[in-house]
């Protein structure tokens, strides 16, 4: 009769992998026999960075699998050993540390390392990303940073995040190349379903993505939109929630660019047949009714004030 | 309904339904690529599975012949070790021997729904154990050499410094 020891090694791994094992665990697993310890340490792991020395030589000189790595340290401190992992089957890179040069306007070498080497080593397994981006344009005239987005074409989950300076200087200076970049990246992916941005660089911002599900935007002080065009969109999170939502508008209005998030609704109507939330609205009542475009975009107005008016009652009782 | 046979390792014939025969991918692939499935006295040999196991498999494919099909994002999804139906704990209340054997003839017939939860059936057998409770369990022999040892004890000197 079989015992466990005439399973296949994948097998085996299939076995230990349900079992959700740490690192600790693994290694109980390697101390049992010998084809334990093969297949042991070749089931992916999650990782924080940094780990304290010896855990990472250990780590390294076994090449054992990460298949989350998550960091926030400032990218100089730990780069080498984020370079130093087997990242050949990672899934989830969360390295998001703010990590720009004393410009404020261009990501570190230390950083810019890190996601060169995840484009390397785990562009094909890489689902999740988490990062930083800047707006810089290689010698080719494409924008570095879409360049390694781009290569992870496997991607469903990406949030990337700027910082206030390159927001800023997008907003001063009136350019659009964060709003071009983020159009380039979100043609580029193919398979993407979520798309998180934060301190976003555009005040003309086109989405178009026959794949995206979810659109979260935050803490973003000039954004707005030119043009949406996302059929699959089920859920639109704009500036955190509805204060924020009307606080942006009332801001504009006193601005006399009374239409900057006016338009909104109507780029909705036109290019998101399917949403369902809007800063947890629910729109999907509204489908049953046949409403014209200004119809629609006049009950959802009301809709996300009476929202709005809800929460600050929350608030205040 | 149509009907089909497959013969064990050991000679054995169990007719089967083709519909519950093609739980197993192996088996439509063969149907499929052979045009086998309007022949009904043609013999599908399996010379991986023996008769104690085939029976077994045939019953939880029997049992199982109207699942929903696993949604296609499955393989990414993080397996669990406490959702395994009644019905399938009680089949799976067997001998170890039993019990890999099903594992592998799942696997030879690539029947996912199957090898899940025998795999599952195992992982609960190492949850929680220590390396030497895992020995005793699985009658597993510690094959690893004196310096072997020591090699592992080093490589493991991080786990202590915590």
């Amino acid at each position: 009769m079989a015992s466990i020891l005439d399973l296949p090694p994948e097998i085996l791994e299939d076995i230990f992998q349900i079992l959700h094992p740490n690192l600790i665990r693994l290694t109980e697993l390697a101390q049992v026999c010998s084809l334990f310890r093969l297949v042991a340490y070749n089931i992916p792991i999650g990782l924080h960075i940094p780990v304290n020395e010896s855990k990472f030589q250990f780590l390294s000189s076994r090449a054992i699998p990460i298949t989350t790595l998550s960091n926030r340290e400032p990218a100089m401190f730990v780069k080498e050993q984020i370079l130093g992992l087997n990242i050949k089957r990672l899934i989830s890179a969360q390295v998001v540390s703010n990590d720009y040069q004393a410009n404020k306007l261009h990501l570190s070498p230390h950083y810019l390392q890190i996601l060169n080497h995840l484009a390397k080593w785990s562009q094909s397994s890489l689902r999740h990303l988490f990062a930083n981006l800047d707006l810089l344009r290689l010698n080719n005239d494409q924008f570095r940073c879409s360049a390694i987005v781009l290569s992870f074409q496997n991607l469903t989950f990406l949030s990337i995040a700027f910082n206030r300076h390159i927001e800023l200087q997008q907003k001063v200076l009136n350019q659009t190349e964060g709003g071009n970049m983020i159009q380039e990246i979100c043609a580029g992916l193919k398979k993407l379903k979520s798309l998180y941005i934060f301190s976003c660089p555009s005040s003309q911002l086109v989405i178009k993505s026959p794949t995206l599900e979810k659109l979260h935007i935050y803490k973003s002080e000039f954004v707005a939109f030119k043009c949406l065009e996302t059929p699959s969109l089920r859920k639109f999170m704009f500036l955190s929630n509805m204060q924020e939502f009307f606080r942006s508008v009332r801001s504009s209005y006193l601005e006399e660019k009374s239409n900057l998030h006016d338009g909104l609704f109507g780029l909705i109507y036109d290019g998101c047949p399917k949403l369902d939330l809007f800063n947890k609205v629910d729109l999907r009542t509204l489908r049953k009714h046949d409403l014209s475009r200004d119809e629609w975009c006049a009950v959802v107005l009301r809709l996300c004030l009476r929202s709005c008016v809800q929460r600050q009652q929350q608030v205040v009782t | 309904m149509p009907t089909i046979k497959l013969q064990s390792s050991d000679g054995e014939v169990f007719p089967v339904d083709v519909e519950i025969a093609k739980q197993s991918v192996t088996i439509k692939t063969m149907l499929d690529d052979l045009g086998m499935e309007d022949e009904e006295e043609e013999i599908v040999p399996l010379p991986n599975v023996n008769a104690a196991i085939l029976k077994k498999v045939i019953q939880w494919a029997t049992y199982h012949k109207d699942d929903p099909p696993a949604p296609e994002d499955d393989e990414n999804k993080e397996k669990r070790t406490d959702d395994i139906t009644s019905w399938d704990a009680d089949f799976l209340k067997v001998d170890q021997g039993t019990l890999f054997e099903l594992i592998l003839a799942s696997n030879y017939l690539d029947i996912k729904g199957l090898l899940d939860v025998t795999c599952k059936t195992v992982a609960n057998m190492i949850k929680g154990k220590t390396p030497e409770e895992i020995r005793k369990t699985f009658n597993i022999k510690n094959d690893f050499t004196p310096s072997e040892e020591e090699q592992v004890r080093k490589e493991n000197e991080w786990c202590e410094e915590k």
